[in-house]
């Protein structure tokens, strides 16, 4: 059973398309995007997943935020790219990302990929 | 009917996954692929001054620092004016909540303390928003004399740690300084900082000199002097100011040298009967090399950085075009098919892109291009721009621009490899061929 919801969080963040997402969840990569600054430089960027914790008020908890994946970079490179979507996440919310009070355990743990390849430098 | 059906499934897939996330505390798996790329906010407060009398250094430590972070277009100082605090006593606890009001998304602190000809420059670099420490605070020493290379070192640490790559900052550039009128300009070899800093002359202006390039570890440089009314090319230690004329065959013109990437030997282009090939030189056993041999005019070799290949212009296809080959010689591979004439490549310190000038419908262009000649960007547009060198990260290229007309005159611009932040390096008088050394011990 784990593996199923597994498959169907990943369709839901992945395979399905933008606009068959439900609203806040397109609503909070869009806020988080928002924030992420990248001045993270290395070539190639590394993708690295990070998971980090919410409160009932979406407000993400500092301490809670580890690197749980990273591609192939140095270890600057890494570092400097977890630190780039700690920022982003924390900075965007503040004051609480706007998700739905009713699916808090949906959101409550977040896994979230930060894939800069598909982004042009240009 | 499709979207309908991809709607069905997408909310099924909510309420399935809403029961089994409880069950199975799996995380919400979401992917980000969007930002925005704009300087990143930092606050700097004037370092501390730790010991009386240290104040003045503590202020211009703190503004080069400053300088170098803005100077990348990668970071945005916050005026001091904007704080709502000061730090505390060094290493004291930080109130971030006053630098998250002000939107400070990085904060660096430190201290200075100056004893007699000695100095001590602390700090700390912290990531605001998450209210933690972005690595270990360090500390380095010197003397006073060398103040500007210890805050050039606290801003290529600040900035490794925030793009995770390295910095560039304390590093030298040597170039060609240049005065009077463009037909009787008189030519110096001079060295740099970076910032055009610290500017001192190798040579007097009694010959020509041309295309001067560091050794790999900024101990040398070779340049080309037409002192005997011929172009030859000479190595010059930095340290003492002495030179030594590279041996070639007697009565043959050299130019256009540059180290492999273990200092000890040096590619260059000869003029033998006529014909400009390439050779290589070992400059222990003085043992010649030809790599060329075709009767075109093949010249501004570069070794990849791994050393095993080269690159070079050579007109064979009948128009200037840029080549790769073995280190030691063989069929090369032309890597430029674009329209015009491409010239001058350096392969970056990365390996993964060449430099390039490139001469245009009556433009000249700095740009880059994959080393297999793919993705080819223009980073620049001028009257004439030419002669590019890669800063030690493989980043940021600096340049020569002249100007059009009989009071033309040259300078040193930099870019960053996206084609943004072109800025004009200040140097006392004007500069071409620049040459950008590496990170100093």
């Amino acid at each position: 059973m784990k593996g199923v919801a597994s498959i169907c969080f990943a369709l839901l963040a992945g395979g399905v398309a933008a606009e068959d997402r439900p609203a806040w969840m397109t609503g909070f990569i869009h806020d988080v995007s928002q924030c992420w600054n990248i001045t993270q430089a290395d070539d190639p960027w590394p993708v690295i997943e990070i998971n980090f914790e919410l409160t009932r008020e979406g407000v993400p908890l500092p301490d809670s935020f580890v690197m749980t994946e990273a591609s192939a970079a140095s270890e600057t490179a890494t570092q400097a790219a977890f630190a780039s979507a700690r920022r982003a996440v924390l900075r965007c919310g503040m004051d609480g990302y706007d998700l739905p009070a009713e699916h808090f355990e949906l959101w409550q743990h977040v896994a979230m990929t930060v894939d800069p390849t598909q982004i042009v430098r240009q | 009917m499709m979207t309908k059906f991809m709607t069905f499934l997408a909310a099924m897939m909510i309420a399935l996954s809403a029961t089994t996330s409880a069950q199975a505390q799996e995380p919400l798996r979401l992917t980000l692929r969007d930002g925005v790329i704009e300087a990143l906010p930092f606050a700097i407060p004037t370092l501390q001054a730790e010991v009386a009398g240290s104040e003045q250094m503590a202020n211009d430590i703190s503004r080069v620092i400053a300088e170098d972070l803005n100077g990348t277009g990668l970071f945005r100082q916050i005026p001091s004016s904007a704080f709502i605090s000061t730090p505390g006593v060094f290493g004291t606890p930080v109130a971030f909540a006053d630098w998250r009001a002000i939107n400070a998304q990085a904060l660096v602190t430190g201290a200075v303390a100056v004893n007699g000809s000695q100095i001590t420059v602390k700090f700390r670099l912290y990531d605001v928003f998450s209210g933690s420490e972005m690595g270990e605070g360090l500390q380095f020493v010197g003397t006073t004399d060398g103040w500007r290379r210890m805050a050039h070192k606290v801003a290529d640490v600040v900035y490794s740690r925030i793009t995770g790559e390295a910095g560039y900052f304390d590093s030298r550039i040597v170039f060609v300084a240049e005065t009077g009128p463009k037909d009787d300009r008189a030519k110096r070899l001079a060295i740099m900082d970076y910032d055009g800093a610290n500017v001192q002359y190798l040579t007097d202006s009694s010959a020509i000199v041309l295309a001067p390039r560091f050794s790999p570890n900024g101990d040398r440089i070779l340049y080309t002097s037409y002192e005997s009314g011929f172009p030859r090319i000479n190595v010059l230690n930095v340290a003492s100011v002495t030179r030594q004329q590279l041996t070639t065959s007697e009565g043959d013109m050299a130019f256009s040298p540059r180290f492999s990437l273990d200092g000890r030997q040096v590619i260059y282009s000869l003029i033998q009967g006529g014909n400009t090939d390439i050779f290589r030189t070992d400059l222990a056993t003085g043992q010649h090399q030809r790599l060329t041999n075709t009767p075109a005019i093949e010249t501004a070799p570069s070794f990849s950085p791994d050393g095993s290949q080269i690159v070079f212009e050579s007109d064979r296809s009948g128009t200037q075009q840029l080549y790769i080959m073995s280190a030691n010689g063989g069929e090369p591979q032309r890597i430029s098919f674009g329209n015009g004439r491409y010239g001058t490549p350096v392969w970056s310190p990365r390996g993964d892109l060449i430099a390039f000038t490139k001469q245009e419908s009556g433009r000249f262009h700095i740009g880059v291009m994959r080393t297999d000649g793919t993705e080819e960007r223009l980073l620049t547009s001028s009257f004439l721009d030419e002669g590019p060198t890669w800063a030690p990260n493989g980043r940021v290229i600096m340049f020569a621009r002249e100007t059009q007309g009989a009071d033309g005159t040259t300078a040193l611009y930099s870019v960053d490899i996206t084609g943004r932040n072109l800025r004009r390096v200040t140097t006392p008088q004007g500069g071409s061929d620049p040459s950008w050394g590496p990170l100093q011990q």
